[in-house]
């Protein structure tokens, strides 16, 4: 009966996000009941649809503000409530802020695609909602059940965003694909909790740490399948098979939003688990990280060479990325933890944003995705080329950008723990995968122009790019400045957040 | 919390201003672009106000330089002057930290002065993207003043990254037919050097944290508030209880690594020639400014003074590689037929030659390592310079088709002429004075080397010459090389910029080697010095604790 008794302030931000989303149906039946979603829009649709963007941005900023409102007050939270179900303490309220500003950032890209592709609908911004307060669930989860609950309220929406295309096959087959794979990575992740609880009769993080005996093989099974099950969402090599089919073949929107909702959750919520339930287990769980992470680098970096498609390239780059942020697990100290936010916030931001040029250049149903589309863009389209150019800069940590910055907190943070050997795994692949994102920089600056996307980049694209760019420049520069509205730098206030 | 005691220490603004004249230039123009094609709808700012206003930028820099630099560096001083401080990532020990030595005062004036007569030079050779050009050579002259004077090794490392960025695409953009290759190249091998590095330097970076319980990166600490820099930070030495990979060989290794890559030395030289060749004239120069800017300069004030026992222990090495170096350019350059390639192998010779005086870690090789280090950015800006008139005229490199070039461009013959002579180490030009102190050294140290290098001099000062000969003299075979036109006045005031300088240091090399000695003085004791510094971390020392658990040291790092 715990579940009754739980602080409306931890569901706070889930709860927020969900009401936000029956408001978009809502809305959209209301305002939107008689007309076709496949008719071409009038002005005063296209309005009401603008309002369905509206309402699904202003239930995500409130969420953020529940959930920053939550750190100020955490402390109370977590003692006046010791064995409750879900805790919106300082790490939980960082990474459901970092997931909101992602998914905002992705709703505000969908917008003029979801037109040109003729697939509005306010279901879709209900979808997105949806996910992110399953997201906000498993993020503040303290209890396995509840975080299995979490877990599938994040996937199951966004099997049906990948397949949101429907008349596109791709599209429709990676969203089935995702769907059953998910499945599957959900089955094992249960099982492997109800083994736990067979184990040690535990659901509780904080009961499952003294619980939890490195010589229980019962018990360590059911760890191993639940690790898988994480590997399995951050799309970890060996469990990423279905990442680059679902990502290549999803909307474009729904792609950059798979790297926060995906990856950026998974890896979050395995921080916090591994932090509030596994704590004692370090040097059991240490070579099993460090083999995820140099395999995830490795494989990612290499495959990204050879993709033709950005978004399926970008699929294998986040496979690695994945690989860099859980360098942070291996080390598993306080600055780790703070690298690891930081770098996935920057890597939400570079690969938004390198998402967000593409989405920008789709055309009249058809998305200019292949990499030789690209040839000349510098010529037609030059800002939207050198904006490309930045975030595939930063997202191979070239200086300048926060790419750098967030791949040196990693790498310092790995070497304190004495992780030579997968920092230089790092660094090899850092090189390789420098390779990959330069072929698109080469194709738009250094070939001759071919036939390009669409002619206008709306407000809302040019918005979503601009705060990406400008984010990522700023970071690169000054990673630590005072922020307004913070009070201080943003590694700074990472790391008093999550303390 | 590293830097959080110290205060800004600042003796003067006028280092930042010369770095961030030209980068500024090109964000202000920039801007303007961007604001023109906003609110007006126009298609930017034409290339020519680009290169205008560019030029202007960059001749602002060098007067900073000339007048503000040089003018106030004081020849007896020691240690970095004009000094100044500022907080960047507090917390981390990473600040904007930039000052000035007798070592990289003219290295600094010498980037000053080349980049605008690139500008200059590049009038009628590039038209399409002028403005994406000017902009790159502005940010790339800002990366490279940036870590020349960078007193803080990440700053170092994240400014030479700032140059190598455009110079990648000034050679993929504006290069020839065979431009994405050889710049894909360039960037990928300098990209693994450098990551090499960084890696090492994070080590180093640790070690620091562990011995003084300050993060930074400073490279020379404050006296006054006793706080260290990396200069004070113990490295262990080979043999040392401690984890192999923090010990001098592989932490050196990995620094040597990354500049030879750069500089480049052999056999991590592959990428260059190709990327000679296929950039454009202004590439070229700029690539061989970068080559020994970020590439020797590193390896001499960093590499070598982090880590002197294990330099010392590779010296023989090195020496092997630096003459090798200079044989193999020297050979190699005289079987070219292009003028560019037997230019770019020219350049190998020459850096190895620099890098040989600098490994001898003696005064004269290390005083001539850098006059020759200076000398070869005039000379060999030189020489690419010629290259490109030719190219401009011609349409052509090979040096077959060339040939009594005197007779229609006298003036020309007459600059290619001295350029290749003080190329050649030929008395009363700049090459000599640095040739002749670098051989000195490295007598001393070892008297095979200084011998090969000098077998290989020669070898170089016939291929120059030998390729001066078939290009300027003889009669004129070809119909196509009759009419060809002599330098005009923007060309002659170019080439006259760089041979005053070549001519001075040859004829009066005083006032040059007055400013480096103190300097060079100093690198030494600060080598010896660390050399010496005792074992600390032995297991008699400390308690083994100590070194293994890194973890809880890194807990309390002040994030």
């Amino acid at each position: 009966m715990q579940a009754l008794a739980m602080p409306f302030g931890a569901l706070g931000p889930a709860a927020v996000l969900a009401m936000g989303a029956v408001a978009v149906l809502l809305a959209e039946v209301l305002f939107l009941r008689r007309s076709s979603t496949l008719s071409p829009s009038s002005g005063v649709e296209r309005r009401a649809r603008l309002l369905l963007a509206a309402v699904a941005s202003v239930a995500i900023l409130v969420a953020i503000g529940v959930a920053l409102g939550g750190v100020a007050d955490s402390a109370a939270a977590s003692a006046g409530s010791p064995d409750s179900e879900l805790r919106l303490d300082g790490l939980a309220a960082v990474s459901i802020a970092l997931i909101c500003f992602g998914g905002l950032l992705c709703l505000w890209l969908s917008t003029t695609y979801l037109t040109v592709l003729r697939i509005e609908h306010g279901g879709y911004y209900a979808l997105l909602l949806l996910s992110m307060a399953g997201s906000a669930v498993v993020l503040a989860a303290e209890n396995l059940m509840v975080l299995w609950v979490g877990f599938e309220l994040a996937a199951n929406p966004t099997h049906a965003l990948v397949g949101f295309d429907r008349k596109r096959r791709r599209s429709t087959e990676a969203g089935l694909k995702s769907f059953i794979t998910s499945a599957f990575a959900s089955a094992i992740l249960v099982y492997g909790i109800a083994l736990l609880y067979g184990a040690t009769g535990q659901l509780d993080y904080a009961a499952l740490r003294a619980g939890l005996v490195a010589d229980d093989g019962l018990a360590m099974t059911g760890l191993g399948l639940v690790l898988v099950g994480f590997a399995w969402k951050a799309a970890l090599v060996p469990f990423h098979q279905w990442a680059p089919d679902a990502w290549e073949g999803a909307p474009t929107p729904v792609t950059a939003f798979l790297s926060v909702a995906a990856t950026a959750t998974a890896l979050l919520t395995l921080l916090r688990v591994v932090d509030h339930a596994l704590a004692d287990l370090g040097e059991l769980l240490r070579p099993l990280f460090w083999a995820l992470s140099a395999a995830s680098i490795v494989l990612g970096a290499a495959m990204s060479i050879i993709q033709q498609s950005v978004k399926r390239m970008l699929a294998w780059a986040s496979v690695a990325h994945a690989g860099y942020a859980a360098m942070a697990l291996v080390a598993a100290t306080g600055s780790a933890r703070v690298a690891m936010i930081f770098y996935l916030f920057v890597y939400v931001l570079m690969h938004v944003g390198a998402f967000g040029v593409v989405v920008t250049l789709a055309a009249g149903g058809r998305e200019v995705e292949q990499i030789d589309d690209f040839a000349g863009l510098s010529r037609t389209r030059p800002g939207l080329a050198a904006a490309l150019t930045l975030f595939l800069l930063a997202l191979a940590g070239i200086p300048g950008t926060a790419g750098f910055f967030a791949r040196l907190e990693i790498f310092t943070a790995t070497i304190g723990a004495g992780e030579l050997g997968l920092v230089a795994v790092g660094v090899l692949g850092s090189v390789v995968s420098l390779y990959a994102y330069l072929r698109l920089p080469i194709a738009m600056y250094m070939r001759d122009t071919r036939r390009q996307g669409r002619g206008q980049a709306t407000m809302s694209e040019l918005l979503v790019i601009g705060i990406c760019a400008i984010a990522v420049v700023w970071l690169g520069l000054l990673p630590n400045a005072q922020l307004p509205g913070l009070g201080a730098g943003l590694l700074d206030w990472i790391a008093s957040a999550v303390g | 919390m590293g830097g959080a005691g110290m205060g800004p220490y600042v003796e003067g603004h006028v280092l930042s201003w010369l770095i961030f004249i030209p980068g500024g230039t090109a964000l202000f123009l920039l801007a303007v672009s961007v604001a023109l094609r906003i609110f007006f709808g126009a298609s930017g700012l034409p290339g020519v106000v680009w290169r205008a206003i560019g030029l202007g930028g960059s001749g602002l820099a060098l007067l900073v330089a000339g007048v503000g630099v040089l003018g106030q560096f004081d020849p007896e001083g020691i240690g970095h002057q004009m000094v100044e401080r500022a907080p960047w990532l507090p917390g981390y020990g990473i600040h904007y930290f930039v000052g000035v030595d007798g070592i990289s005062l003219f290295l600094v004036l010498l980037t000053a002065l080349v980049v605008p007569l690139v500008l200059l030079a590049s009038w009628n050779q590039v038209e399409r993207d002028l403005a994406s050009f000017v902009l790159f050579v502005l940010l790339l002259e800002t990366g490279l003043l940036g870590a020349l004077l960078s007193l803080n090794l990440l700053q170092f490392y994240a400014f030479a990254e700032l140059s190598f960025v455009p110079l990648w695409l000034i050679v993929g953009v504006f290069g020839g037919a065979g431009r994405i290759r050889a710049s894909t190249r360039l960037i990928l091998y300098s990209a693994a050097g450098s990551v090499v590095s960084l890696v090492a330097l994070l080590i180093v970076y640790q070690l620091g944290f562990e011995q003084t319980g300050v993060w930074t990166l400073d490279w020379i600490g404050q006296a006054s508030s006793g706080t260290p820099g990396l200069i004070d930070v113990r490295i262990p030495i080979a043999g040392e209880d401690v984890a192999v990979w923090r010990t001098q060989p592989w932490l050196f290794a990995a620094f040597a690594l990354s500049f030879a890559i750069r500089i480049p030395m052999l056999p991590l030289h592959t990428w260059m020639p190709e990327a000679h060749v296929e950039a454009p004239t202004a590439g070229s120069v700029l690539l061989s400014l970068v080559m020994l800017e970020v590439g020797a300069y590193g390896m001499m004030r960093f590499a070598l003074t982090l880590f002197p026992n294990a330099a010392a222990d590779a010296v023989p090495l090195l020496f092997a590689l630096a003459v090798l170096g200079i044989l193999h350019g020297a050979l190699v350059a005289m079987v070219q037929r292009d003028l560019k390639r037997l230019v770019a192998y020219a350049c190998l010779a020459q850096l190895s030659l620099a890098m040989l005086g600098v490994f001898s870690l003696s005064l004269h090789g290390l005083i001539g390592g850098v006059v020759q280090l200076v000398s070869f950015g005039l000379t060999s800006s030189a020489l690419f310079l010629l290259v490109g008139v030719i190219e401009e005229r011609r349409k052509t490199r090979d040096v077959s088709e060339l040939g009594g070039l005197a007779k229609p461009m006298p003036v020309f013959a007459a600059i290619l002429g001295v350029t290749v002579m003080a190329s050649a180490g030929l008395p009363v030009l700049s090459g000599f004075v640095g040739q002749l102190l670098i051989l000195l050294g490295s007598f001393a140290v070892d008297a095979r080397a200084a011998l090969g290098a000098g077998v290989g001099l020669v070898l170089l000062a016939a291929a120059l010459l030998w390729m001066f000969q078939r290009v300027a003299l003889g009669p004129v075979e070809k119909a196509e090389n009759r009419g060809l036109i002599d330098l005009d006045w923007r060309e002659r005031s170019i080439f006259l910029a760089l041979l005053v300088p070549i001519l001075w240091i040859g004829v009066h090399p005083n006032p040059v080697l007055r400013r480096i000695e103190p300097s060079v003085l100093e690198l030494m004791k600060q080598i010896d010095e660390r050399r010496d510094l005792a074992p600390i971390l032995t297991l008699h020392d400390a308690e083994p604790s100590d070194l293994a658990s890194p973890i809880e040291t890194s807990d309390g790092d002040g994030v």
